[in-house]
């Protein structure tokens, strides 16, 4: 078992095999060799890490991503396809749906940071730059010159 | 003050807002743009990259540094050449990919200006896409491509990926240019789509991806003649994709197709005699990958033929629907290792005839270990069946990605924890979307009538 400690303070017992899909952890674990020292995880909070070490219980048995696996998909067409339980899984606030993404990158879990950045992905498709805005509270902070040329941006890009 | 009045304003009323426009990293966020898709759009519009750097300044920063966002070239209209000097600007030292529609008729912006804007980005070119059905306009541009191609210093020349030619009607001028190109430009994977090469284009036996596309209205059809001649001179495929293949007439010779280093081969749609003919003539002793996604019913001897001349060496065979006859083809493959049921309206009956193959007294043991299902639907009954599947041969791995549900969210989720528990599911997947439908704008044209802009949206297959 390993003790992970989070930014909070609390503290989380999991199995090993849960803890490694983190490669952050996993190097961890390897550098230290067998010990009861809890792993402290400064940036994560524990409502967060809760959320994340769901997702890693849930996927616990499948291979971990190997460089070609990652290669590979740097180079085919990506897709925005997130399996069932992933999409279940992510549906959270807005809130927890950044923070997820931030954990997993802190904690290099790649899977996980895929379906985050998909998920904010699909919620973009589609969208006008003031319902993007709308719908992540996002202020348009751009200069009247700025917004004039993005103006013209737009029209040229749009169907008419 | 009165500026710091204002700011403290917008924080006031807006807590969250500053904070998600800027929460993620410049990193992580230009990940989720490139994950954005392009949408429906047939028409290549890139619209999404603009949209994404209209948001804030922030994001447009992020966007406008996010070299590969920006990095498809398109000319579709007038305006379209101020979007492609604006991308072209935002992508330096990304590998483009240039689409010259034929669609516009503007003398002051011809086609042969969109050359002039991207030709000197052209070492970073990686695939071109070039649409015959303005023909004065493209006849000039492919010349003007093809000349520039060759002066650029041989180690300046890039490596064309995939070079793509939609609607190559049969005027000798245009036959001349695509020839000159291809053999300039020497990409390494050759599409043509809405019409079949003409005859006398030549294919250079150094091509070692082909997909030909016809029309799913069956205009541009082949005559099977020439079909066997495109076939019999592309020596060096490694990939084949034959799509919505038609006969218009002429008589296959009793001759071999031989493709001695194909690996993967796709036959989609098209004519069930037209199929048998290249099914009966093709020897590719080296295939891996064989794909058959259209009724094969009528061509049950010749599939059956086809499998068991290549049975020894094909390790992943997908197909669109299995009869209980047809599942004998599996006796023909004994080292089948990936099984996909692909481009159904619903696996359902298929993965039951499976499970009722498994049945038959005299029937080989399936050893594949892998199943992939694409299909439209499923049905709980297809899902039982594939349990079936599952407990009867030795999977290790699944993928199911299925564009309706079958159930509701609880009994899904209770069935993928049953796959899980007894094989790794790589994919669990309902309501999917056709990841790029650009694939497939070029196959309800028609030649000579350009409307390019208001295509129906097809179902994926």
């Amino acid at each position: 078992m390993v003790n992970l400690v989070t930014s909070d303070n609390e503290s989380f017992t999991v199995e090993k095999a849960v803890a490694s899909r983190s490669v952050l952890i996993k190097n961890m674990l390897e550098d230290v060799g067998e010990s009861d020292q809890p792993i402290p995880l400064p940036n994560v909070t524990a409502s967060v890490l809760k959320k994340v070490l769901e997702y890693c219980d849930h996927h616990k048995n499948e291979p971990m991503p190997t460089s070609e696996d990652l290669a590979a998909e740097d180079t085919r067409k990506r897709t925005t396809d997130i399996g069932e339980w992933d999409q279940k899984f992510i549906q959270v606030d807005q809130e927890m749906l950044f923070e997820i993404i931030l954990a997993a990158n802190y904690l290099d879990i790649k899977p996980l940071l895929d379906v985050g950045c998909k998920t904010v992905a699909n919620m973009i498709k589609g969208k006008t730059p003031e319902e993007i805005r709308k719908l992540f509270n996002i202020v348009n902070d751009f200069t009247p010159e700025e917004e004039a040329q993005i103006k013209k941006e737009n029209e040229w890009a749009e169907d008419r | 003050m009165e500026e710091a009045t204002t700011t403290t304003a917008v924080e006031d009323i807006t807590p969250v807002a500053v904070n998600l426009a800027r929460r993620l990293p410049p990193e992580l966020l230009s990940d989720v743009f490139l994950a954005v898709p392009s949408g429906t759009s047939y028409t290549f519009r890139p619209i999404v990259p603009i949209r994404i750097s209209s948001v804030c300044r922030y994001w447009r920063d992020i966007a406008l540094n996010t070299g590969a966002l920006w990095s498809t070239i398109t000319f579709f209209d007038t305006p379209s050449f101020h979007i492609a000097e604006l991308f072209l600007s935002r992508s330096p030292n990304c590998a483009l990919d240039v689409v010259l529609f034929g669609g516009w008729n503007d003398g002051a912006w011809p086609m042969t200006k969109a050359a002039d804007i991207v030709l000197p980005a052209l070492s970073r070119w990686r695939t071109l896409t070039v649409d015959f059905r303005n023909m004065v306009e493209v006849l000039t541009t492919v010349s003007i491509i093809s000349y520039q191609y060759c002066q650029l210093e041989p180690a300046m020349r890039p490596h064309l990926q995939d070079l793509t030619f939609a609607s190559v009607g049969p005027s000798m001028c245009a036959i001349i240019q695509v020839q000159s190109c291809v053999d300039a430009l020497k990409p390494d994977s050759l599409s043509f789509c809405g019409v079949l090469p003409h005859r006398a284009i030549s294919f250079d036996r150094h091509i070692r991806h082909l997909s030909l596309q016809c029309l799913t209205n069956g205009a541009g059809r082949p005559r099977m003649g020439h079909l066997q001649d495109i076939l019999q001179s592309c020596t060096r495929l490694e990939s084949l994709t034959l799509s919505h293949v038609l006969r218009s007439g002429g008589s296959w010779r009793a001759e071999r197709v031989v493709l001695p280093v194909l690996k993967e081969f796709t036959l989609r749609g098209g004519s069930s005699t037209c199929a048998a003919c290249i099914l009966r003539a093709v020897d590719a002793p080296s295939l891996y990958s064989f794909a058959i996604r259209m009724h094969i019913r009528g061509i049950e001897d010749p599939l059956q033929s086809f499998l068991e001349r290549h049975g020894s060496s094909i390790r992943e065979l997908r197909i669109s629907r299995i009869y209980l006859d047809t599942a004998d083809c599996f006796q023909a493959l004994p080292n089948l290792d990936v099984f996909g049921l692909v481009g159904s309206s619903s696996a359902a009956s298929s993965l039951g005839r499976m499970v009722s193959y498994l049945t038959k007294p005299n029937a080989a043991p399936l050893r594949f270990s892998t199943i992939e299902i694409a299909a439209t639907a499923i049905g709980t009954q297809g899902v039982e069946s594939l349990k079936t599947l599952v407990e009867q041969i030795p999977i290790r791995s699944l993928s199911v990605r299925v564009r309706s549900r079958y159930a509701e969210s609880k009994v899904r989720r209770s069935d993928e924890d049953w796959f899980r528990a007894r094989v790794e599911v790589k994919a669990w997947v309902f309501r999917c979307e056709e990841t790029d439908p650009r694939a497939r704008c070029f196959e309800k044209f028609v030649p000579g009538v350009h409307s390019p802009y208001s295509l129906p949206s097809t179902a994926a297959t």
